[in-house]
């Protein structure tokens, strides 16, 4: 399945999660080979390939993430595959201290600023929520 | 495929690349249900699930990879996805100062021991070979 968002169930079900618990999450990215960046975008044009838009786009999170008090874990391009076989070329870790705190993130200015970069380099993601035993 | 070990192919891929620093392995965990420890084991007959079991193997695992620098830098159990969709149960991301402290790791004399815990919990999994570009909150 390639998704880009949640689906309006996917946003339920973490809805009636616990607000208040702390959670880890961890994107699985697949970049596009080129990025698309809209034509009033400061970088259309500039040849940049979909991972390089995509790591403005965490040089941005990684701001908007100490601020909020969530931590930025683990970034890192994917190299290859030692057991079993998939097609990712990044795995991105962030921690946040409450569900309530990643809920409120995306409406927060200096995320909405950075965003179109997300949508410029991404192909497609999983976003799997956990709940971390060792951190 | 549901896979649970590397092929001769995967294993080599990793060991002679020529690149020299850290990586990350992240681990996407399926478990058993229940844990199915071997006649031999001193957990033979336990009731336990899967996850449990795994759980000793990487709290045993942390242990003997510390000794060439290894750390464990998550290991988490699924709640559910936010975005796209899978199976798997568990997360566990280990990084090490270069693949050759992972190897290493592997042939640890407790190793043996301690993958019968891997053995009993874990059903299937993917590695993916990661180089971290941020740890903790810093640059690599």
């Amino acid at each position: 399945m390639s998704a880009i968002q949640p689906t309006p169930d996917q946003i339920q079900a973490f809805l009636k999660a616990d607000m208040s618990e702390p959670v880890c999450m961890v994107n699985l990215l697949k970049f596009k080979d080129k990025a698309t960046y809209a034509e009033d975008a400061p970088e259309y044009g500039k040849g940049l390939s979909g991972q390089e838009a995509y790591q403005l786009y965490g040089i941005g999170v990684f701001k908007v993430l100490t601020t909020i008090g969530a931590k930025p874990i683990y970034s890192a391009p994917a190299n290859r595959f030692m057991i079993g076989e998939g097609d990712w070329d990044a795995v991105a870790l962030a921690w946040y201290p409450s569900r309530k705190v990643f809920l409120e993130m995306p409406q927060r200015d200096d995320y909405q600023a950075i965003h179109y970069h997300r949508e410029a380099g991404l192909a497609h993601q999983d976003l799997i929520e956990t709940t971390p035993g060792v951190l | 495929m549901p896979a649970f070990q590397p092929t001769a192919a995967q294993f080599r891929a990793f060991r002679d690349d020529e690149h020299g620093g850290t990586v990350s392995q992240v681990n996407l965990l399926k478990f058993r249900v229940k844990a199915e420890y071997k006649r031999g084991d001193p957990e033979y007959g336990e009731d336990c699930d899967g996850q449990t079991a795994y759980i000793r193997y990487s709290e045993a695992f942390t242990e003997i990879a510390a000794e060439v620098g290894g750390t464990t830098t998550l290991l988490a159990t699924v709640e559910r996805y936010f975005i796209g969709g899978g199976d798997w149960d568990g997360v566990l991301v280990n990084t090490f100062p270069n693949r050759a402290a992972f190897i290493a790791t592997l042939n640890h004399e407790k190793y043996k021991s301690i993958s019968r815990h891997r053995d009993a919990g874990l059903l299937a999994q993917d590695l993916l070979v990661t180089r971290p570009l941020w740890l903790n909150g810093n640059a690599v």
